[in-house]
């Protein structure tokens, strides 16, 4: 419907026809149609910058895949397979480490969801993070180790920085490091398929999750999800190249972090010694960078799909957009135009472009709005409009009818990004007057009441 | 004082109007382009190939010609 009002590019006004639809409805509709050149042009900018950003991905990964360089890139295949070659060093062993802060309510499903895995990790710690709340009660109840946080003032990442300090000196190249959250359950098979890839690839330093969104929270859950479902499609037509080792449940490789600690303060940012940039927003995706920027390989797969809370208000999830927002940015600013991250860079234009398109959009809708009397249907820009439609729903078929549904009615998705691009520009004029970011650690009582 | 901006059709015949219709006319026709892409199934031009890729040395966690050992159960184990 509001494509119509985009056609009127024609050297002559478009002829206008009055009609009567459906035994009652009048409308007035117009054939016009977009310039052939425009379209062509159009088409082919798209497939331009598609093909561009996935050509330029591709050679810059193989480029690393390849690399023969340990001092450069100490994680590509290659210098690993020849540090490890012909020793057997035991097989692949998981430890699982659950950083929580006052994480009562939900911790011991995270430690259920370890304890039926088909293949349960080898030890399983609690990091406790200044709780004073019964988390590490709870979690010794339920079997895990834990390990209480010294002074810690640097969250989640210094907490872990910690306890991986002590665990990485006795682990081996076959030793491998789960981080989970506290507030996150895993699919039965997740450890299974880690161990297996890590098995049979000695090169491969981190497998994944894909993360899902739990149940309830109305409208906003359901636009959570379905955004979280088109991620795991997007990943998994990546062939599980995944753009982000979630923080929520990934798998190291012990030799992944030690490297990533040894290289902080050279050719990484942060400070030497630590596996985990405190001074980042978002440490996922920091260390994803990281180990990219070494010529790490990682895998997303399918079968390790990770359920997690999904923000309950629209004021909480926009504190925690705009810390993924911000910390996104600040972690390219900190590793600056280097190959590894440049998709990443083509990502943050894309959003930026993207905002620039919307508001373009709703000017127009507004002056045709303003501008005439009655509304003009344009039917070339329906069918645009339903082909839209069609993607929107295709793409987040698999989050099943609900999901379906809303992306079908194309318009609150719409009302949904513009909260989305909103967030990025909020991001970025933040860091370009200096303001503060806050971590915004999700606060129970709130979240439960939210929630009630 | 209240002033009010009243849009008459007038607007239609500006240049700028023009160019505004003409960005958002090639956005939504490039976003339509990618969407399509999104709605197809990915072509990966190396399966379009006869050719099988192997990998020229084993990367298995056992060196070539070792058995692999039986799993072991972990400690965080459900059965005692």
């Amino acid at each position: 419907m509001v494509f119509a009002v985009m056609a009127i590019e024609e050297p002559d006004p478009p002829a206008r026809v009055r009609a009567t639809l459906f035994g009652g409805w009048n409308v007035v509709y117009s054939t016009a149609l977009p310039p052939l050149s425009t379209v062509i042009a159009a088409i082919g900018l798209a497939f331009l910058l598609a093909a561009g950003v996935a050509i330029v991905e591709h050679r810059i990964t193989n480029r690393l895949r390849r690399s023969l360089d340990p001092e450069r890139n100490p994680l590509s295949p290659r210098p690993v397979m020849d540090r490890t070659q012909g020793v057997f060093s035991g097989p692949v062993t998981i430890t699982a480490l659950v950083p929580a802060h006052n994480e009562e309510t939900t911790i011991a499903h995270t430690l259920a969801s370890l304890r039926t895995q088909h293949r349960p990790p080898e030890r399983v710690i609690v990091v406790a993070d200044n709780c004073t709340d019964r988390t590490a009660a709870i979690a010794r109840r339920e079997g895990a180790e834990i390990y209480h946080s010294v002074h810690n003032k640097e969250k989640k990442g210094g907490a872990l920085n910690q306890v991986l300090a002590i665990l990485l000196t006795s682990m081996g190249p076959n030793d491998a490091v789960m981080v989970i959250d506290a507030d996150t359950t895993i699919d039965p098979l997740f450890l299974h398929e880690a161990d297996q890839r890590m098995t049979a690839d000695r090169a491969l330093m981190a497998v994944g999750g894909l993360f899902a969104g739990g149940e309830g929270g109305g409208l906003l859950g359901q636009y959570q999800r379905n955004e979280f479902t088109r991620y795991r499609r997007e990943i998994t037509r990546r062939r599980g190249r995944p753009f982000v080792l979630t923080g929520t449940a990934t798998v190291f490789r012990s030799e992944a972090m030690r490297t990533v600690a040894m290289e902080r303060g050279r050719s990484l940012p942060g400070i030497r010694g630590y596996v985990y940039d405190t001074s980042a927003l978002t440490e996922d995706n920091e260390i994803t960078l990281a180990l990219k920027s070494l010529g790490a390989t990682m895998t997303s797969p399918p079968e390790c799909t990770v359920t997690t809370e999904i923000m309950p208000t629209w004021h909480m999830l926009f504190k925690q957009r705009l810390r993924w927002q911000r910390g996104a940015l600040e972690n390219l600013g900190a590793y600056g135009m280097r190959r590894a991250v440049l998709r990443y860079w083509a990502q943050q234009l894309g959003i930026g472009y993207a905002v620039l398109a919307i508001v373009a959009y709703f000017a127009v809708i507004a002056i045709q709005f303003f501008a005439t009397e009655t509304w003009i249907w344009f039917p070339w820009w329906v069918v645009v409009g339903g082909i839209f439609a069609l993607e929107r729903v295709i793409t987040a078929w698999s989050g099943g009818a609900r999901a379906r549904w809303l992306a079908a009615l194309l318009f609150p998705e719409l009302a949904y990004a513009v909260v989305l691009h909103v967030v990025f520009v909020t991001g970025v004029v933040d860091i370009v007057f200096g303001r503060r970011a806050n971590w915004s650690h999700l606060d129970r009582s709130a979240k439960e009441a939210a929630l009630r | 004082m209240i002033t009010t901006v009243v849009v008459t059709e007038s607007v239609f015949a500006t240049t700028w109007f023009a160019l505004l219709l003409s960005f958002v006319a090639v956005n939504t026709l490039m976003y339509l382009t990618l969407a399509i892409s999104k709605i197809l199934p990915k072509l990966y031009l190396g399966t379009l190939r006869k050719r099988r890729y192997e990998r020229n040395q084993e990367r298995s966690i056992h060196p070539q010609g070792m058995a692999p050992p039986p799993p072991r159960i972990g400690r965080f184990d459900p059965e005692p």
